[in-house]
């Protein structure tokens, strides 16, 4: 509008020339339409995609203590109760393994003293290495492990929402 | 004519549509920049200086990986949300002791001990408002719509008194004169506790428990919120509930701090078994309707007087 006006103040000699100028305008206005459309419909969105993911659930962190580590000793095995997770201490480092059966979500039991089955879950009978492998029954996955860290109390922390892949053992 | 009505038009589109997208610039900062998020990085940054990589490796390599988070804990027990955490990051830390608020580590260690942050919360003892995330919307302070604010230092006891009814066991004087007070003064010639007392007055056998809410503040200066309506009741029945019958005699200011700590401790909320302390066996709670026989009633002092003149109104 404003360019109209303006326009319109030029004298008729410059007729000619106004076309010139009126093109590279509506280019502009063009462009500058181009970007609010692209910035808006773009923003909104990015923001109804950001709705979906929210903040913070209602839910336990977890991230959780475990406990000292002087109440794990070397060859022990705890678990940590309602969080089904094990924490096994080893003379080359400690690591927390899943309890939850990979097949349907039972709490597995932890065996004592067999080297070969190290959990078996009572609902369906699926076996579990030491480590956390499959041997048998249903189950279609290996235990996962957690990843943990110590902190600087000497507190051990589980970090249930990541998983260990690698399977490394915190060495301290 | 209709050229006219076209240019107004284009015009106002122009207009809301800077207008829009300076908003959702406004709402996209808005929603990036939150009180937390800089507590966060404050408490990154602190640590950082605090702990070294060759002690422990793997939890520094966690802190130089933290990014701001709403931290909280959920005790489904008591539906509490408490988010407290997400600005008070240092509040189980030993380093933290002489940090700056809201950093600082707990004053009482080992009160924090026996009561982990990741299993109770914050505002079962504290009160205020968990789920916000904000210095002035977690009720630090009393604001509007949230009486039930951040229980100040003076009332601290009353918290303990909620789930700890033997209150000899933990050492909580002020309830304990508190409740000595609330004895000698006989309060309950007029109120019930758990079955005992008069039942002139209101019931207080859950009084901790009652809806702040459910209080009259219109003639109550100063914050709205039950612990300061408590202790302003205690300092002039009459002129917080007007036409109330109820007596007191003068305290001073000691004295309606156990009073009221005591009042506001009285809870029939039943907690889950793990929650519950441990009572010695041999534990009774103490009567708190003592009957004295009239002629043993100290008449002759100025308190005895107003008693009896009270009692006769």
């Amino acid at each position: 509008m404003d360019f109209e006006n303006s326009a319109g103040a030029i004298s008729p000699s410059a007729a000619a020339s106004d076309e010139a100028v009126d093109e590279n305008r509506r280019g502009f206005v063009k462009k500058l339409t181009a970007t609010t459309l692209a910035l808006g419909i773009g923003g909104a969105v990015a923001e109804c995609c950001r709705f979906l993911k929210p903040n913070i659930l209602y839910e336990p962190s977890r991230v959780f203590k475990a406990g000292e580590l002087s109440k794990f000793s070397i060859g022990s095995r705890t678990v940590i109760e309602g969080h089904g997770v094990e924490i096994v201490r080893e003379k080359d480092g400690l690591h927390a393994i899943s309890l939850v059966c990979t097949h349907l979500g039972c709490l597995v039991k932890p065996v004592e003293n067999d080297s070969e089955i190290g959990y078996a879950c009572p609902c369906h009978g699926s076996n579990f290495t030491p480590k956390g492998d499959v041997l048998g029954g249903p189950a279609p996955q290996n235990l996962p492990w957690y990843e943990m860290y110590m902190d600087n109390t000497g507190t051990l922390v589980v970090d249930a929402s990541k998983v260990n892949k690698k399977r490394t053992k915190l060495i301290v | 004519m209709e050229k006219a009505v076209l240019r107004k038009l284009t015009l106002l589109c122009i207009i809301f549509g800077v207008a829009g997208i300076v908003l959702m610039g406004i709402m996209a900062f808005r929603d990036g920049k939150r009180e937390w998020k800089e507590y966060q990085t404050g408490y990154k940054e602190l640590l950082l200086k605090k702990i070294s990589q060759e002690r422990n490796p793997a939890f520094f390599e966690r802190v130089v990986n933290m990014k701001p988070e709403i931290k909280q804990v959920v005790v489904d027990d008591w539906s509490a949300v408490d988010r407290c955490q997400s600005c008070h990051l240092g509040i189980e830390d030993p380093l933290f002791a002489d940090a700056a608020l809201p950093f600082r580590t707990h004053p009482y260690p080992e009160l924090l001990k026996k009561h982990p942050v990741e299993k109770y919360g914050c505002t079962i003892c504290h009160g205020g408002q968990g789920v916000s995330t904000t210095y002035a919307g977690a009720s630090h302070k009393a604001i509007e719509h949230w009486p039930a604010p951040m229980v100040s230092k003076a009332l601290m006891q009353s918290r303990c008194g909620i789930c700890h009814k033997d209150f000899q066991a933990i050492g909580a004087d002020k309830l304990i004169k508190g409740r000595e007070l609330y004895k000698e003064m006989h309060c309950a010639g007029c109120h019930q506790i758990d079955g005992q007392g008069g039942a002139v007055g209101p019931d207080l056998s859950a009084f901790g428990d009652k809806d702040p809410g459910s209080f009259s503040y219109s003639n109550l200066e100063g914050p709205h919120s039950k612990q300061n309506w408590v202790m302003e009741h205690f300092k002039s029945p009459q002129k917080i509930s007007p036409g109330s019958p109820m007596y007191l005699p003068a305290m001073n200011s000691d004295q309606i701090e156990y009073l009221a700590s005591y009042v506001l401790s009285l809870s029939q909320h039943d907690f889950p078994r793990q929650y519950t302390p441990k009572v010695k066996a041999d534990f009774v709670p103490p009567r708190i309707d003592l009957i004295i026989p009239e002629i043993d009633l100290p008449a002759s002092t100025d308190n005895g007087e107003e008693t009896n003149e009270g009692a006769s109104k």
